[in-house]
């Protein structure tokens, strides 16, 4: 049985999925450390377990979901993906708590909150790519 | 997901009946999600110009754009989701690798949200457009439910 087909538009719809999930990001914080302190830091801790709990899902599953097809898929060398599983989940667990230590005065949790987004787009939006290829 | 399209599901009776629940509940699902997107944006010409693009008359906002877009970004996970165990599931029961349902389910659920931020900004013709397509997603995906439930309750 030859599943390629539905997983090719499940992959159009992660890319949707990324695309408005970035869309938010970029209008909250203009992709700016003083934008992301400026959007995070008001915020109360029930606000941000408003974004961060279903996101913690929402992403885990994401993440799950591509990265265990490498570990089906025929002919695909596991080791290589096993760095990228890592980051992955590495990057959702960071950029989810991050928002919690953003304070009015420091700016280091803004910029890790920044970087591990922009880097879990670039290595979901990688894996999808590996993906297609291999479909 | 990969228990979910075992050759052996017609021999295993737990796993079909596993299997049979979550298809229906997926389908009543999409059901309700119908009913849930008619009262919160509209599935209706006038209700959802209403909610997009206000009245200005009755002292309607247009919804803002922030609250749409988390709605569309929350619409494309659920419904990538479903339709991707919806099909698959159906694939693998029934046994078939062309189904032009499952084209037409995908190609709708994934203009759908393209449109629907169409229509906010260009207005009636998108509205139009939108509600058609969202109710084709969700029919496309029910008919999959249906087939799969109907073939695993013969088998």
């Amino acid at each position: 049985m030859n599943f390629i087909m539905p997983l090719r538009y499940f992959l159009v719809m992660t890319l949707l999925l990324l695309a408005t999930g970035v869309w938010m990001f970029v209008l909250h914080t203009s992709l700016s450390i003083e934008g992301t302190v400026t959007y995070y830091a008001p915020k109360t801790f029930f606000g941000l377990l408003e974004t961060v709990s279903p996101h913690l899902f929402g992403m885990g599953i994401l993440a799950f979901v591509l990265m265990h097809f490498f570990g089906i898929v025929q002919g695909v060398k596991q080791e290589e993906y096993r760095g990228l599983t890592l980051w992955l989940f590495l990057f959702m667990v960071l950029t989810n708590v991050s928002g919690f230590f953003i304070g009015e005065e420091g700016s280091v949790f803004a910029l890790v909150k920044l970087l591990s987004t922009v880097l879990f787009v670039i290595y979901s939006v990688w894996a999808m790519f590996k993906l297609y290829k291999l479909f | 997901m990969k228990f979910l399209v075992t050759t052996k599901l017609k021999q295993n009776p737990l796993l079909k009946f596993v299997v049979l629940f979550l298809v229906a509940i997926l389908g009543i699902f999409l059901l309700t999600d119908l009913v849930l997107y008619h009262l919160q944006i509209g599935l209706t010409l006038e209700r959802a110009t209403e909610t997009l693009l206000g009245h200005e008359e009755a002292f309607i906002e247009p919804i803002i754009f922030e609250v749409l877009l988390e709605r569309i970004h929350i619409g494309i996970f659920t419904s990538m989701i479903t339709l991707i165990l919806l099909s698959i599931i159906y694939m693998r029961v029934l046994d078939t690798e062309k189904s032009k349902v499952i084209h037409l389910a995908f190609i709708t659920a994934i203009l759908s949200p393209i449109v629907l931020l169409l229509a906010y900004v260009y207005g009636t013709s998108f509205i139009v457009l939108w509600i058609a397509l969202f109710i084709l997603w969700h029919l496309g995906g029910v008919y999959l439910a249906l087939r799969t439930v109907w073939s695993l309750l013969k088998a």
